[in-house]
């Protein structure tokens, strides 16, 4: 962006970073107390800590990862420091107190690894940039490497039918001047990259090919001048070509995981226009945006910030957030969420939250705090690799010594073939290459995770605890009747009603704010019991609005069996009687008959957990076919029953729609968030559901589950398969130079390729499912209004 | 077989250029997008007006 080439003349690359407007774009305020309070900002602020996001330049392998980070965290002030392999991202938290970021950079790009602060578009086009030079690298090594493959075709064929000296010399000469552009430009990267390792005493990736490529280079070198002996030119130009190519591809992958990560960065337009007081339109920075702000959202733009609508109606396209393609309506006081594009008619909207405070900053933030979390597999993996390479770097000098000792002809090329067969690449990508394809993939489906262990755990789930109102069911509650006792005005009792759900976004509230009333009471000492109702103070009369349960224990009054009818029932009590029933009915997703049928074959079992009484529930659970359920529970309940499940050594996971689930969705191993109604920062959640079509996208999620859990294995499975055969056969002298360049390549190429396939995995399930919700749309009437018939 | 002293090196001038021309090509953005070509030209412009 232009905001940062306005550089101040005097400063070092570093010292503008430290700039307050500019760190503003880049960072924001820390809690150092714990994750879960982060949300109090005047606290956060106060202890000087600051978060950001770098991007860390030449990171090879996973061995570099923890160097890097191990240095970081040793700065004096770093709070705390994670680097992420597969973005190279640099997850940091700083006390401004003790150091500042300018610094930190500058150690860091010292060390060899040149640091940026993450911010619009930036990642992707540093990552265009080491993909451009790649391709240039790739390119040489390709047009070189193929030529010095027809000289030495030729050569074997002389060795197998004779040649005249003379051109068996020509060709060698001409092959050691067409290997130099490849060992000078398109190996660099090896290169530049073992040098920093072991100038800062450690042992990379590129360590064993930089001395491989050197080795076989020197060796041959001499065998050109003194007229005997192997030459491996052909072997060199070839590694470097496949080992680069591997790269390419990774790199490729890389850049597409950033873009769908990165299309949360750079969605929000950099002005907005701002109406003033004076009704003028100005265009403005969409940073400076406040809340209580108007802004004029024209048709085509993207909406700047979360609000209101306080002007207009439009159609809007939210799928970036939810991941549905289909427009939706938002009219006068519709709530507007920053991102979204509005495609049909100009919009005024009034700014709630802007900047980091909107829902689309909280989604950008989940999806990088998930990517820093490692999955337990990856952490394993980078210990392994470190001790990989120091392994065969040993194995190499063993071959070399004792094949040398022992006069043992093949010696030299054993040894080169140990250096370039093994490879720590493949170990090295095996899980952060199927991680982060598969967040991108859960991503376009309106997934957001933000705990990538849970997708992990999630494919040995063997026990599914399923809230009811708002998961299996669309939680929309419709009303049916309204059934009044001793006379008691209708009227009056909606009214009454009304006033004490006023402010309640419970599903029940919602039905019922929808009904007409003739007048609106003020609530007073309104208290709300979670799973049970509301009561307040109204005309100086306590009344009691809830489920049969909650009147009971507050009220006083039961039921009678003929008012248990079929259906959700609010129900509205004074302290003398009780004075109305509303029944409602809430309405089951699609495709969840389907879903908890799939889970029932894989052999987990459904628990189906509800606050709503026991004739709903059943009814529920015989159209689902779950047998294991239970009504009236309280959240208290919930989560006993999760934690005895768990206790008994299961795995559970909890479905739950994140508002009266949330301390319940913290119990389970892993916990699913409907994320329609839920609020990001507080969702205790480790995957929320972004998608509207919630039963397709769970279905979805399991069956990645399974798949990610299968391409890791498969990975690792290959990884180590590999080099577990290939090095004892070179060390035994048994794999050519040539043919190891090929091996190592290939086998880090089908570990990346095994991961791309994850990115473009499309479950049956979700295919099935949402084809035929896309039908049942097409002919529900919309919003129709609820029948309300009176008894 | 005496051509192979003036062939060979030949060849080695026209990979220099071939290398030459492909760096051109990266450095013109040749590269950048490898599918979105291959897609706009099935996709039809039936209003010319709103290309831009």
């Amino acid at each position: 962006m232009n905001k940062i080439s306005s550089q101040p003349p005097g400063t070092d690359q570093f010292d503008v970073y430290d700039h307050p407007v500019l760190q503003q774009q880049f960072s924001k305020p820390y809690s150092s107390h714990s994750g879960s309070e982060s949300s109090i900002a005047g606290v956060a602020g106060e202890d000087n800590f600051m978060s950001a996001l770098l991007q860390v330049d030449n990171i090879k392998c996973a061995g570099c990862c923890g160097k890097v980070e191990k240095m970081v965290n040793a700065i004096d002030g770093v709070q705390n420091a994670e680097l992420n392999y597969t973005t190279h991202q640099l997850q940091l938290s700083w006390d401004t107190s003790c150091t500042q970021i300018s610094s930190i950079m500058r150690q860091i790009g010292t060390a060899g690894y040149p640091a940026h602060p993450v911010q619009t578009g930036l990642t992707s086009s540093i990552l265009e940039q080491s993909k451009k030079q790649l391709i240039r690298q790739f390119g040489v090594a390709g047009a070189f490497g193929m030529q010095i493959m027809v000289l030495s075709v030729s050569l074997y064929a002389g060795n197998w039918w004779g040649i005249e000296p003379v051109y068996e010399l020509f060709f060698r000469y001409l092959s050691l001047v067409l290997v130099i552009p490849v060992l000078l430009y398109s190996a660099q990267p090896f290169y530049v990259n073992a040098v920093n390792d072991l100038r800062h005493g450690r042992i990379g990736m590129d360590v064993p090919i930089a001395l491989g490529l050197s080795i076989a280079f020197c060796a041959s070198i001499v065998a050109v001048f003194n007229g005997v002996g192997e030459t491996y030119f052909d072997s060199i130009a070839m590694f470097v070509l496949l080992v680069l190519g591997a790269r390419l591809v990774e790199l490729g992958n890389r850049i597409k995981a950033t873009a769908v990560l990165g299309q949360y960065d750079s969605v929000l337009p950099p002005s907005a226009i701002q109406i003033s007081e004076t009704q003028n339109h100005q265009r403005v920075p969409t940073m400076i945006l406040k809340p209580g702000d108007n802004v004029f959202v024209d048709t085509g733009d993207t909406v700047p910030a979360d609000g209101t609508v306080s002007e207009g109606a439009s159609s809007l396209d939210e799928s970036l957030l939810t991941g549905e393609s289909v427009p939706v309506t938002r009219c006068n006081g519709d709530r507007v969420v920053a991102g979204s594009v509005n495609v049909e008619n100009p919009l005024v909207v009034t700014v709630t939250q802007a900047g980091s405070g909107t829902l689309l900053s909280g989604i950008a933030q989940l999806v990088r705090k998930a990517q820093f979390e490692k999955p337990r597999v990856s952490q394993l993996v980078e210990k392994i690799t470190s001790w990989f390479v120091l392994i065969v770097l040993s194995v190499a000098s063993l071959v070399a010594i004792s094949g040398y000792l022992n006069g043992a002809e093949q010696w030299l090329s054993a040894t080169i073939a140990v250096l370039i067969v093994s490879c720590p690449c493949a170990l090295a990508l095996a899980t952060p290459a199927a991680t982060s394809m598969s967040m991108g993939n859960a991503l376009k489906h309106g997934l957001l995770i933000s705990n990538s262990r849970a997708v992990e755990t999630l494919n040995q789930a063997d026990h599914f605890f399923v809230d009811k109102t708002g998961t299996l069911t669309t939680g929309e509650f419709e009303l049916q009747h309204i059934n009044l006792t001793d006379s008691y005005e209708r009227e009056r009792a909606i009214n009454i009603a009304v006033s004490l759900e006023n402010y309640s976004s419970h599903p029940i509230a919602k039905a019922l704010q929808k009904l007409e009333v003739t007048r609106t009471h003020d609530a007073q000492d309104l208290s709300t019991q979670a799973g049970g109702g509301i009561s307040g103070i109204i005309d100086g009369n306590r009344y009691y609005l809830g489920n049969a349960k909650y009147i009971q224990e507050q009220a006083g009054f039961t039921l009678s069996a003929t008012d248990r009818s079929n259906g959700t029932l609010a129900i509205l009590a004074d302290t003398t009687n009780i004075r109305c029933i509303f029944s409602l009915r809430d309405q089951i997703r699609p495709g969840a008959a389907h879903w908890i049928k799939t889970l029932k074959n894989k052999g987990a079992s459904v628990t189906m957990l509800s606050g709503d009484q026991d004739s709903v529930v059943a009814s529920v659970a015989s159209e689902l076919a779950i047998t294991d359920y239970a009504s009236a529970c309280s959240p208290a309940e919930k989560m006993a029953r999760v934690v005895s499940a768990r206790n008994q050594g299961e795995i559970t996971v909890m479905v739950g729609d994140g508002i009266n689930d949330a301390p319940v969705i913290g119990a389970a191993h892993v916990s699913i968030a409907i994320g329609e109604k839920v609020n990001l920062s507080t969702a205790n959640a480790d995957i929320v559901i972004m998608n509207p079509q919630t039963i397709p996208a769970l279905a979805h999620l399991l069956s990645l589950s399974s798949q990610l859990t299968r391409v890791i294995r498969q990975n690792l499975f290959w990884a180590l398969g590999y080099n577990a055969i290939a090095i004892p056969f070179a060390a035994a002298g048994l794999v050519p130079p040539w043919l190891a360049a090929i091996g190592m390549s290939l086998s880090s190429l089908v570990v990346v390729l095994n991961a791309t396939r994850l990115g473009q995995w499309k479950s049956p399930a979700f295919e099935a499912i949402a084809r035929s919700k896309a039908h049942h749309q097409i002919f529900k009437p919309a919003n129709l209004d609820s029948p309300v018939t009176e008894l | 077989m005496e051509v192979l002293f003036l062939l060979l090196p030949l060849s080695i001038v026209l990979v220099v250029v071939i290398v030459a021309v492909f760096l051109w090509a990266v450095n013109h953005d040749q590269f950048d997008d490898l599918e979105g070509p291959a897609h706009r030209i099935l996709m039809d412009d039936d209003s010319p007006d709103s290309a831009d």
